[in-house]
């Protein structure tokens, strides 16, 4: 299960990410995102420090954020000081792309 | 590769002595009907002509006697056409059978390139992987795994199965074996997790098998796909993020990485992941 709390509203989010995302829970994170304005969005910070559980599909959808808000200018940050989850990202090449 | 058997105009093949009677039937039934309908009007149109002739100058015996001649007549042409229909049968038997073999010489050209293809790939990625990562063919797959009993299996069908698969998968092995514990056990449900979250993705659905050897837990991921593109394999293996439909996706970076050992087993009927932890 996930769940995604918006500890700091706009126009600089942070949602925090608990639980365990991967395809079958990335609809909860995706509804939360969607439920955002983007016209008062300058950026948005995803912390993973509580998630359990990332696979590449979840890391896919975070990098779908990345690229797609990038058209508006919008930044997106990951925040992470799990070394597991860490270890995932850098596996799947997160770090080439997306900042800290 | 096989040498092109030599197909002549004499060189009769297997399909040939199936197609040519069936061909003759068919052409012999059709020509006697065609011909049984000219002959019998013909006829009727004959004897009325000798009939009003009969009226006026005509003996019983010239008439039978131009009439034996008229049917001669039909018979003689019934056999030249009969003649003409075997050998029109002949050739155009000659000509399929001869389409069929080149076909069957595509297929098995085609198969033939695939083994070759499969063998050349199967020793490139042992060597380039250390052995990390296998290929097997379906009969290589049946030989090996054929005889096993999982001890666990559980059934892929959609998404919400991939949470359920990694719960089931961790309480089970968590019963059985003493050392499944981090960074095996996280690193063992992600792989598994990568692997399920395909066959959801890209097949019609699978079966997980659970087994466990003396080196760890041992995975098996079946799925009803369409199988992998053994072409694709090098950008798998080299290529970061690479996936597609029939690809291993963009999570077999992190399952080379993770698991001891991969094997792969891809047909047109399916593929296989084993995934030794």
């Amino acid at each position: 299960m996930l769940q995604v709390t918006m500890t700091k509203g706009l126009p600089d989010v942070t949602l925090v990410l608990e639980g365990e995302l991967d395809m079958a829970t990335g609809d909860i994170l995706r509804e939360v995102v969607d439920g955002l304005d983007l016209e008062k969005l300058n950026s948005i910070t995803f912390s993973l420090d509580g998630l359990a559980f990332i696979d590449s599909t979840g890391i896919g959808q975070l990098i779908g954020y990345y690229r797609s808000f990038a058209k508006h200018n919008t930044q997106v940050y990951i925040n992470n000081n799990n070394k597991d989850i860490e270890e995932v990202l850098e596996l799947v090449g997160v770090r080439e792309i997306m900042k800290t | 590769m096989s040498e092109r058997p030599s197909i002549g105009p004499l060189s009769f093949t297997r399909r040939h002595l199936i197609l040519l009677p069936i061909l003759i039937c068919i052409t012999a039934l059709s020509l006697s009907y065609a011909v049984y309908h000219r002959f019998t009007e013909d006829t009727i149109e004959y004897v009325h002509t000798l009939l009003l002739e009969s009226e006026i100058e005509l003996s019983a015996g010239s008439f039978l006697q131009k009439l034996t001649s008229r049917l001669n007549h039909w018979t003689y042409v019934w056999c030249v056409e009969l003649l003409i229909f075997i050998l029109a049968s002949y050739f155009i038997s000659y000509l399929i059978a001869k389409y069929s073999l080149r076909m069957e010489e595509a297929v098995q050209q085609e198969r033939v390139e695939r083994e070759r293809l499969f063998t050349t790939y199967k020793q490139v990625v042992q060597a380039v992987t250390q052995g990390a990562l296998q290929l097997l063919s379906p009969e290589e797959y049946e030989r090996e795994y054929g005889q096993d009993q999982p001890l666990l299996t559980l059934d892929i069908q959609d998404k919400s199965d991939i949470t359920h698969i990694r719960d089931e998968v961790d309480r089970f092995l968590m019963e059985r074996l003493d050392n499944w514990e981090d960074p095996l056990r996280s690193r063992a449900l992600l792989c598994l997790s990568e692997a399920v979250t395909n066959v959801v993705k890209h097949t019609p659905g699978g079966q997980i098998l659970v087994f466990i050897d003396s080196t760890g837990p041992r995975f098996h991921v079946v799925d009803r796909g369409k199988g992998l593109d053994l072409n694709k394999l090098p950008y798998m293996l080299f290529v970061k993020g690479f996936s597609t439909g029939n690809t291993l996706g963009a999570g077999f970076p992190i399952m080379m990485r993770y698991l001891k050992q991969i094997t792969v087993c891809t047909s047109p009927n399916g593929t296989a992941l084993v995934l030794r932890a």
